[in-house]
């Protein structure tokens, strides 16, 4: 995004390092705010550029579509994302559909798409099925204490209590879409960067234990396993 | 009469990363093992989560990891002139309690000593004269171990621990990119450094320029995920500043908890009691012979353990009283230089600095790591000529920010007003654009400095406390100001830099209530001598050969660096002479 990618250039003392640096990033308010009004249009109508709208798939609401594992976007962080979209873009995340829209949008028209799935507040569809207790009762552990023998921490320690995320970087998983999730987590455990968080986490995970951790967040938004 | 438990082979008295890492080496030999512990048992999940381990307040400011002083202080005088009083809150030091001990909240600094550490009184004599050293009034000795033997331990716990960083010298051949002080090292570090924050990426510009040598610092917060020679897995860190006087949530940081007790727990020889106060280690009628140790239970009961060999691994602190209260040993008596339990006290002498940048430069502290810092070591112990000086010992220069907390991690500069509207004022001005330097330098031994046990003052249990004399000696007061002055030199270069201001702590009186270091040393040190010593070099006792005293006590002074790795590697040594040769043939192995 290279509006952000400014903002850092411009707020540091050119340093020339051999090693990274942790960006020195300024996260004022105008380096991720898009306007919600041409967001909403986006996502109505697409663009001329040929991005379909997405309301076609996560809906002019955001809710997404759980039986084709389309995300919910409403309420997530904007600046996750837009951060998506530039990965989707990049195919740093790999996505050919996303890609395709991705690719297609401008970085002001990211910002603004974004910032209007953001500002939704849609309700939250019941799941679809019934999920017996001692699943849920598994997902609460890992959500909230994680699991020793696993060494995989608290899923709540990065993304905050009730998974309700801790903007701007970590997107919110109350209320996502349980296969979805399982299906993002399988993606990061394949994705062998021993740098990325989410990969070791990801791959200490068996089959059972996602969807167990993926069920409790998706009814934690109507529910009472808290 | 207390109970007796059924005798073991092994009795841990302490179950910090000492014990736990010896009990470790010891699991595929078949000795039943009890580790005792004081504390509570807590492991990462779920003891150490979010959000409740990220709590200031608790951890950081009323140190709920440390040991509780309300039952067990120490008490402290500046000289021998002084009646010591109890410190009743813990202030310069932090020694830790609870399973693990301070191997906890450390916060992952994976430094090496320097091979003139091990063998300091003969290279400094050698370089200086003998004349020079003997005029500084110091009782430094060589440790009766060098470099070379330590090196295999160092790496072993490097890559047990996945320590993040950039050799500097590998058998002698310097690493561009790495401190090309550095003691040669067999090999890489097991994982790259961490992320360079942008306040060590300001000083690297400023040390360059000054020509010195800026490196990334050594950390066992890991900077990606690492699988150990164990097959333990550690994660990546995700630098959220919580490593110092904190559990890491996020399996990132090498600890007891990560590193050795997933081993040792899964042993069936091994037991471990928690919240059982040991008292003493007991011995038979020769006085030559330990035969296990004393303690009581949660319960208030007595309860005497059998072992065939017995393990000191507490805070050093707590390693030298445990010596006096079980009367193993010579007690220092200060006034003649005689005896050896309680001589060659030593700690680290240090000092900040701070560099105040205009508030479009930001340093955003609170992606921090406890071992983030970027530094130079051209000041560090021998690495530069004394002879004009007067003193000897050195100091490393490091820019990191360990977090960003908002209670403790907002210096100001000189003359803020310390409450009201003008200090709101100027924390809301500086926070987050401050550059924040730590000066950690060697402390050496004298004969004044010593610990013993106090007349008055005693425990829970009824037991006299450690009582601490220290002050800092002339020697390290000069090293310390010296070394400040360079990083103000460095502070004042960083681009960006409006001012520059520094607090020394190295300075006379010691300040018992204000964080210096939690790296005690000394008190039951290792040596080639019994008439100067306490523990032979695989760190047994001379006098009672089963019992092996691990730890910083075993440091005859202390060295620039924290000190983790150091005495790990000590202990690995240990453990090694233990599993190869006193296991055979129990007896003294010097």
């Amino acid at each position: 995004m290279k509006k952000l990618i400014k903002a850092t250039i411009a707020g540091a003392v050119a340093v020339n390092v051999s090693v990274i640096v942790i960006a020195q990033t300024f996260w004022g308010p105008e380096a991720y705010h898009g306007n919600v009004g041409r967001g909403a249009k986006i996502a109505a109508w697409g663009t001329s550029k040929g991005v379909a709208s997405c309301s076609s798939c996560h809906g002019y609401d955001g809710v997404g579509n759980g039986y084709s594992r389309v995300p919910r976007l409403a309420g997530q962080s904007s600046a996750y994302l837009v951060q998506q979209l530039d990965n989707y873009a990049s195919g740093k995340r790999n996505n050919i559909f996303m890609a395709n829209f991705a690719q297609r949008l401008s970085d002001q028209e990211r910002a603004d798409v974004a910032a209007y799935y953001a500002s939704l507040r849609s309700g939250f569809p019941p799941p679809e099925s019934e999920i017996p207790q001692s699943v849920l009762e598994r997902g609460r552990q890992l959500a909230n204490f994680g699991d020793d023998k696993l060494t995989v921490q608290s899923c709540n320690d990065c993304h905050g209590p009730q998974g309700a995320g801790e903007f701007p970087d970590i997107p919110a998983l109350k209320g996502q879409y349980s296969n979805y999730i399982v299906q993002r987590l399988q993606q990061l455990a394949a994705t062998h960067n021993d740098a990325d968080l989410m990969f070791s986490v990801a791959s200490d995970l068996g089959a059972q234990d996602m969807q167990a951790v993926a069920a409790y967040y998706e009814q934690l938004a109507n529910s009472g396993v808290h | 009469m207390p109970t007796a438990m059924k005798e073991v082979d092994v009795v841990f008295v302490g179950f910090g990363w000492g014990s736990s890492i010896l009990a470790k080496e010891l699991v595929n030999t078949g000795l039943k093992m009890v580790g005792l512990e004081r504390g509570f048992p807590r492991f990462t999940s779920p003891d150490f989560q979010s959000p409740e381990i990220h709590d200031e307040l608790r951890f950081a400011v009323r140190k709920a990891m440390m040991q509780d002083n309300v039952r067990e202080a120490i008490t402290l005088r500046h000289s021998i002139s002084e009646t010591a009083l109890p410190v009743r809150r813990w202030g310069a030091f932090l020694p830790g309690t609870n399973l693990g001990g301070s191997g906890v909240h450390w916060n992952g600094q994976h430094f090496r000593f320097q091979e003139k550490d091990f063998v300091l009184k003969t290279a400094m004599e050698e370089r200086y004269g003998k004349k020079f050293v003997d005029a500084l009034g110091l009782t430094i000795q060589d440790w009766g171990v060098p470099y070379q033997e330590l090196e295999p331990y160092y790496d072993k716990f490097e890559y047990l621990c996945g320590a993040s960083g950039k050799a500097g010298n590998i058998k002698g051949q310097i690493q561009p990119g790495g401190n090309p002080f550095e003691a040669p090292r067999s090999r890489e570090y097991p994982t790259p450094p961490l992320k360079e924050q942008y306040n060590g990426a300001l000083f690297r510009k400023a040390a360059t320029e000054l020509g010195y040598h800026p490196y990334p610092q050594p950390s066992s917060n890991l900077s990606v995920a690492y699988t150990n020679p164990d097959g333990l897995k550690l994660k990546a860190c995700v630098y959220c500043g919580f490593c110092e006087r904190f559990a890491c949530p996020h399996y990132a940081k090498a600890s007891p908890q990560t590193v050795t007790l997933p081993i040792v727990q899964r042993s069936p020889n091994f037991e471990l009691r928690t919240q059982c106060q040991v008292v003493q280690v007991n011995r038979d009628s020769t006085g030559k012979k330990a035969t296990g140790v004393t303690y009581y239970d949660a319960a208030g009961r007595e309860i005497f353990q059998p072992a065939s060999m017995v393990v000191l691994s507490m805070f050093p602190f707590n390693n030298v009283r445990m010596l006096l209260l079980s009367k193993i040993g010579k007690p220092y008596d200060p006034q003649t230089g005689a005896g050896v339990v309680g001589r060659n006290y030593s700690y680290q002498t240090t000092s900040n600095v701070w560099s105040f940048f205009d508030e479009d430069v930001n340093i955003n502290p609170f992606m921090g790591s406890g071992a983030i810092g970027t530094m130079i070591d051209d000041f560090s112990g021998d690495n530069f000529d004394h002879a004009p000086y007067g003193f000897i010992g050195g100091a490393y220069i490091l820019a990191a920010w360990t977090g960003g907390r908002p209670v403790e991690q907002n210096p100001l500069p000189p003359g803020t007003p310390p409450w009201g509207k003008g200090w709101k004022d100027a924390v809301r001005k500086h926070y987050g654009h401050v550059g924040q330097m730590l000066v950690h330098g060697t402390s050496m031994s004298t004969r004044e400095n010593y610990l013993d046990l106090d007349p008055t003052y005693r425990d829970a249990w009824g037991l006299p406390l450690l009582r601490m004399t220290f002050d800092f000696p002339e020697n390290d007061v000069r090293m310390i100001r010296f070394c400040t002055d360079r990083a103000l030199e460095i502070g004042k270069a960083m681009p960006g830099s409006r001012a520059v201001s520094s607090k020394i702590y190295g300075q006379r009186p010691f300040d018992v209530a204000i964080y210096q270091s939690t790296h005690n040393a000394g008190g039951a040190i290792m040596g080639t001598d019994p008439s100067t010593s306490v523990v032979n070099k695989y760190q047994q006792s001379w006098d009672v050969p089963n019992l092996f005293v691990l730890g910083a006590s075993s440091f005859p002074q202390n060295g620039t660096y924290n000190y983790t790795n150091t005495l790990q590697a000590l202990n690995l040594h240990t453990a090694d002479a233990i599993r190869n040769r006193y296991l055979k043939n129990p007896g003294p192995l010097v």
